[in-house]
Order: C-alpha cells, then structure tokens, then sequence
C-alpha cells in the first residue's frame, strides 16, 4: 500500500510539467488597434457663383480676384463690386480655421495715405462661411481676422463673400490690393 | 529413480502449500488507483503574418499603423495562432467585443464619414499540418458583438495542434474619423469531461 501510493505521487509530478499552463476553461483576448490622426486637406479656391465687377483666377494653391471696373470712370467712386470664393476643405477631426485680412482694406501701393479729399483704401466686408458657423467683418485699415474652428470633423467648403463698400470719396490713382489668408490647421 | 521421484513430489507439494497460503490472504491485495484529470494546455497568441506591430502573449495586442490605416482592406488581413494541446473533448468558442474595429469614442460621424471597420474573421483548431479539425466558421461582422461556440469530440481534440484566427478588415471608401480604433476578440477552449 505504502509501495503503491509513492507511485501515484510520481505519476501526478511527471504529468504537471506538460500541462503548465492548463485550465479548465479559458478566454483569451486578442485585441487589434489602430489610431486615426486628424487629417485636413484643403484644396485650391475656386469661383463661386454670384460675383459682380470681378474675375476670379486660380495660381496654384492660390488665387486672385481682379475688377474689372473697379472704379466709375467720371467719378473715382468706387463700383459695386464683389466676388465669391470656395475652397474645399475636408478634416478628420478638430481643426483651426482663420480668414485674415492682411491690409484691412484693399490699399493704395502708390501713395501713403488719403489727401486732398481722395481716398487711398477701398474697404470691403467679408463674409466667411464654414460648416454651418458665418462670421463677417468690415475692414477698416488694420489686419482683422475670422475665426471659424471647429471641434468636429467636418466636410465641405469654406466659402468667402467678398463686397466692395462704396464710399463717398473717390479714390487716388494707383494700384489696390490687399491679400486675404486662409489658414487651417488640425487642432488634435 | 524411484528415490528421484520422491524428491521431486516433495518440491511439488511445497509450491502448492505456498500457493494456498498467498491466496487465502486477505490483507495483502494491492489496488492501484490513478486520475488523469482534463486539461487543456492553450499558448499564447501569435502572429503568423500581417501589416501590424504584435504583442504576442494570453493577452495579445496588434497594432496597426498610420500608413497602413490610410489604405486598411483585405491586404491588411491578420493571422494569429495559439497553441493547444488537449487530453479530452472541448467545446470551444470565440465572442467580439464591438463587431467592428470602431472608434472607441468619438462624434457621430458627419456624412461623408465613417467611425468603423467591418470585417471578416475565421477562426479553427488546426492540426500540426495545417488541416482544419472539425470545420471552419467565419462571418462577416456587422457592428454587433458576436460569440459563438463549437465542439469537438475527445479524438478530435487531441489532434489540435494549435487554434488559429484570420482578421481581414474590409476597405471603408469613406473618410474614417480621426481617433483610437480597437476590436478585441477572444477564444475560449473548455474541456468537456
């Protein structure tokens, strides 16, 4: 009795090692991962339909918007004038999204300033609109900026109404420009 | 001779005596008693083959990269294996968590988007040589949890090499939202005895 239970110990030790890791029952998980960046891609503006007074050309990831008439020929007043823009904007995610005005007004390069009853800037209002969310401005000579972000990923185009504002004054010769910035970023 | 004889019929009557004697013994009958309990013995996951980065072990993680996300589809497919070694019948089962490799938080998605993965999982005991034990299930996963469990006779079982899943994603044409994307799938083996 005592010869046959030393036996049985030895079997149950030399039978452990090959199940070390035995169970009765058991889950093991497999878990498969990935992790999406925020991703925003913005293409080259376009013209948008609407405009007045203008052309729209595409250079690139940019573009220009030139008058035809931008002022009445008898009175240097300025012509009722605008443009619509679109640029199409995709992100994944979160994103920043600024429209700057870079003169705060489209600016004579000739001359420093108004004189003598003339006018050396045309002022214009701008319109943003991004995913449901409008923001406008008026320049008014000094760089100002829209804020159009957004916490959500979002599909679509950014479109810009661009309206000369006619003044009362009329405007020096030269030339006028004022640059408009669009700028995006992902904000994750 | 005759004296021969009589010698061998004293040996003779001795080996009787002695029989009788063991045989009326009742303290001495010796039983030998043993359990082979039943077990399974289940490895730890890993990876035959496939476009992501492995963490093989009981609970194992893959993960796929950027570059593969951007173009994640049926080239992106998943191998892994588990060894198994089974002394007796089992019921085996495999269950998902979320039916998809989906977003773990996130918006819903705007139109245009898409916040999961859809995919295509087989799961089967193999034999060392790579034959299916039984027969081999898979499904198409519709964004719902799935468990589903299978059994396996005791010889069956104890030709089990090793348990082996396929993970193939397949290709979402929309934009996929930014964010942490997981699925966790797992196999349970139970011996039925």
């Amino acid at each position: 009795m005592k010869r046959a239970l030393v036996i049985a110990s030895l079997a149950t030790l030399a039978a452990s090692p090959a199940f070390a890791a035995s169970f009765t029952a058991t889950a093991q998980p497999l878990t498969v991962l990935g992790d999406v960046p925020v991703r925003c891609r913005m293409s080259p503006p376009q013209a948008s339909d609407g405009g007045a007074n203008t052309t729209f050309s595409q250079n690139g990831a940019s573009g220009e918007i030139d008058f035809t008439n931008f002022v009445d020929a008898n009175t240097g007043k300025l012509n009722a004038s605008g443009a619509h823009i679109a640029f199409p904007i995709t992100c994944t995610g979160a994103q920043t999204l600024t429209v700057t005005t870079q003169n705060g007004g489209l600016t004579n390069t000739n001359v420093a300033g108004a004189s003598n009853g003339f006018a050396a800037r045309a002022d214009y209002t701008l319109e943003a609109s991004w995913a449901s969310t409008t923001r406008s401005l008026q320049t008014g000579g000094s760089t100002a900026s829209l804020d159009l972000s957004q916490t959500t990923p979002q599909s679509g185009q950014l479109v810009l109404n661009f309206t000369l504002i006619q003044g009362d004054q009329p405007l020096e010769a030269g030339s006028y420009d004022d640059a408009i910035v669009v700028q995006l970023n992902t904000a994750q | 001779m005759r004296r021969w004889i009589k010698a061998f019929s004293i040996v003779s009557g001795l080996l009787l005596a002695a029989r009788g004697a063991y045989a009326n013994d009742p303290g001495s009958d010796i039983r030998v008693k043993g359990n082979v309990p039943a077990v399974c013995s289940l490895g730890g996951w890993e990876k035959q083959g496939g476009p992501a980065d492995f963490q093989g072990g009981y609970n194992a993680v893959a993960t796929y990269d950027d570059a593969t996300l951007a173009a994640l589809g049926p080239g992106s497919a998943l191998t892994f294996f588990a060894r198994l070694n089974c002394n007796t019948a089992i019921t085996w089962s495999f269950a998902t968590t979320k039916g998809a490799f989906a977003l773990d938080n996130g918006p819903m998605p705007p139109a245009g988007f898409a916040d999961r993965w859809l995919y295509d999982l087989t799961a089967a005991p193999y034999t060392e040589s790579g034959s299916v034990v039984g027969f081999r299930p898979s499904l198409t996963s519709d964004g719902t949890p799935v468990s589903e469990s299978f059994g396996l006779g005791q010889t069956d079982a104890e030709t089990i090499h090793h348990m082996g899943i396929v993970f193939t994603p397949i290709a979402q044409p929309l934009r996929m939202l930014a964010g942490h994307y997981s699925e966790t799938i797992s196999l349970t083996v139970s011996p039925t005895i």
